[in-house]
This record gives structure tokens, sequence and C-alpha cells, in this order.
């Protein structure tokens, strides 16, 4: 008995400040760039920060409607809609700086990492002509900058701006969208723990 | 054994079981202590109806629910709202999330704010339209302003809001909200109490 109270004491007391697992959900939105804005992805990531100072975080994403249908048009015939989609998933490198005071707890923090997007271009049902359905995965560096604000002690709100590169094989012969490309994607979401859980001010 | 000794004994064995229940309290208390912490229970909750119409077009008027929730760390209020929007053409909901900031102004029973945020526009054309999605989902930006006024029971509000994006849409709106609590930290409106 004195053993498990001296566990759930420890537990209890240790939490906060030396190293913090995060766990994010998010929508986000391509807002600039080489591929189509305005369409609705979704994400989650998980995070281990330590001391509040760097944190690793795996990220996965999906995006509907991924490309702009000018740039893939000429893949199917002209009466066809052509369908893309994208899976992102990535390693990241986050090192938060968290400024407490009156105004609540906001960590700023800067980003990079390394990743592959995996898109699917997708045209089932082509009248005429064989259904459509392709894929490739690139690899895909990304940096950008956000911040997390403190709601209650674990839950708390986060705002993302990065940018993603896309290293496309230009002599794959799989793949259908020949090209590197680039896109500014901007998430806002909710997070529960993180750097953000260090002592609050009252 | 004498009955002294029985009755010694016994009441260690008491004693014993006593202080077993005991350590289970304590147990029991430092566990809820651990997983319930104060601060779940601290937010204020604020929710009420909308409507207005959007400034852009046709005057399209439109209503929703509006849900305002306010944290003892934070001086911004979380704003969720979901609107229905009566369009001739187009079958439009829309579901926002705002953050709102209540200006640092000194006035009484006046609590303006802005706000920005975040929204998903649902939408489905009520003729096919070749060449066009007929439905989808589009996501966007909010920036919003307004003003709350705390009076007693429920707490009117009038707002306007700009949207960036695929709908760039302008809305003028009202609405009502009422506090779910009778926290005296908070205003009415959801926000800090002077």
């Amino acid at each position: 008995m004195r053993a498990m109270l001296a566990v759930v004491l420890v537990a209890d007391g240790a939490a906060p400040a030396r190293a913090q697992w995060a766990a994010s959900a998010y929508i986000d939105n391509n807002v600039a760039g080489d591929v189509q804005s305005g369409r609705v992805g979704l994400g989650v990531s998980a995070g281990y920060y330590l001391r509040d100072r760097i944190g690793l975080e795996l990220d996965a994403e999906l995006h509907g409607h991924f490309f702009r249908d000018a740039d893939v048009a000429d893949l199917v015939p002209t009466e066809v809609d052509l369908n893309t989609r994208a899976a992102i998933a990535s390693g990241n490198l986050v090192v938060p700086y968290c400024i407490r005071g009156a105004a609540g707890t906001w960590c700023p923090y800067a980003t990079a990492g390394l990743g592959v997007i995996h898109a699917s271009f997708d045209a089932a049902g082509m009248s005429g002509a064989e259904s459509f359905d392709r894929t490739q995965t690139d690899l895909t560096l990304n940096a950008g900058v956000g911040v997390m604000h403190a709601l209650t002690r674990w839950v708390g709100v986060r705002v993302d701006a990065r940018y993603f590169r896309a290293l496309v094989d230009e002599s794959s012969t799989s793949a259908d969208y020949l090209t590197d490309y680039g896109y500014w994607r901007v998430s806002v979401g909710i997070t529960f723990g993180g750097p953000q859980l260090g002592p609050t001010s009252p | 054994m004498t009955i002294l000794q029985r009755s010694v004994r016994a009441r260690a064995d008491g004693a014993w079981r006593h202080a077993k229940k005991l350590r289970r309290c304590e147990l029991l208390v430092v566990v809820l202590a651990g997983v319930s912490g104060p601060a779940w229970a601290d937010p204020a909750v604020r929710i009420g109806s909308r409507g207005g119409v959007e400034l852009r077009g046709d005057l399209d008027p439109y209503v929703g629910v509006d849900l305002r929730l306010s944290f003892p760390l934070t001086p911004l209020t979380i704003n969720p709202t979901f609107d229905y929007i009566f369009d001739a053409k187009t079958t439009l909901y829309q579901l926002s999330v705002n953050a709102l900031y209540y200006l640092p102004v000194p006035t009484r029973r006046v609590d303006p704010y802005v706000g920005i945020g975040v929204n998903v526009t649902s939408f489905s054309l009520k003729e096919n339209t070749p060449g066009v999605d007929d439905t989808g989902n589009r996501v966007g930006m909010n920036l919003a302003a307004g003003a709350c006024f705390d009076v007693p029971i429920v707490s009117p509000f009038v707002q306007i809001v700009k949207q960036i994006g695929e709908f760039d849409l302008l809305s003028l709106g009202a609405g009502l909200v009422v506090a779910l609590d009778g926290d005296d930290r908070w205003t009415g409106c959801g926000r800090r109490a002077r």
C-alpha cells in the first residue's frame, strides 16, 4: 500500500516541468503555392518535449482536392474531373520559447522537418476509358513557425504556418506530377499537453 | 488465551483494519486530486442564438447558435458558432471557431471585442451546374468585431464578420447569450469581471 501511495504521489508531482508529451488535432488550409487553396485538411500530431526547450513531433495529415485542377487536367480526357488527395507524414524538430505572464502562457516556436507526401489521382468511372487511379510519393522538407497558448492547465490552442517543399523525381515513370512543388500551410487546432504545461501565472 | 489477551488482540485487529481503511481513503484522495484538477471545472460557458444578414449579394439572412467559452488562464474567449444561411440557389452551413479578445476599455456594461478564427463552409447547389463542384467544403478565415452588452439574465451582442477565402462573405448580425454558471469572475458576456 505504501509503495502504491508513493508511486501515485511521485506520478502526481513529477509531471509538469521536465519532459512532456503533447498531442494536437488541427484543421488546415494550403493558403499559397503550387497546390489548391481553400480546401479542408485534417491532421494530428504527437510530440515529446524536453525541458520546454526542444521537442520531436510526428505529424500526419489528410488533404482533399490537393492539386489545382488546371495543373493535372492533361492527365485525363477533357470531360473528366480528376480528384486528387494527399496524405502527408513528417517528423519535425520543434523549438518553443514559452512566455508566461498576465496575458497567459504563450509558446511561440520554430519547426523544421522531413517527411513524405503521398498524392493520389483518381478519376473512377471515366466514360470511354479505363478508370484512372495513380499515386506518387515524394520526399518533402518543411519549416515554419507557430504558437501554442494555454486555455487550461492541460488544453491549449495552436496556430501554425509552415512551408512544404516536395522533391519530385522528375525521371520517374510512375509519377504524374513531374516537377518539384511547394506551398504554405496554415493550421489551427487544439493541443493537449506540451510546453504550455509549465508553471503558469495565477 | 485469556479473555484479556483476546480482548487486546481484537482491539489490535480493529485498529489495524481502521488504519488500512484510512490508507485507502488517503490513496483515493490523492488519486482524485491528481486526476480531477480544478482546471476542467473552470471554463465559463455562455450559449445563445444569433442571426443576421450577409451584406454581399442578395442580403441572405442567416440564423445560428453561438457558444462562448472563457478560461481563467487566458484573456481569449473561444467562440464556436454554427450558422445556416438562407440562400435561394445553395444550401449553406457554416461552422466557425473564433478567438475573441475583449478590448480593455473602461466602459460599464459594454464589452467591445475583436476576433480572429477559422470557418468551414459546407455547400450544396440546389440545381446541378455543369463544370463546377455541386457540393463541397471550403475553409476560410474570419475577422470579427463586435460589442456585447452585459445586462442581467441574457446578454445581447452585435457583430460584423469578414470572411476571407472562397466564400468571402461579410455578415452583420446580432444575438443573445445566457450564462450557464453563476460564477462572478465573469460578466454575462464571458469577459473577466473588472
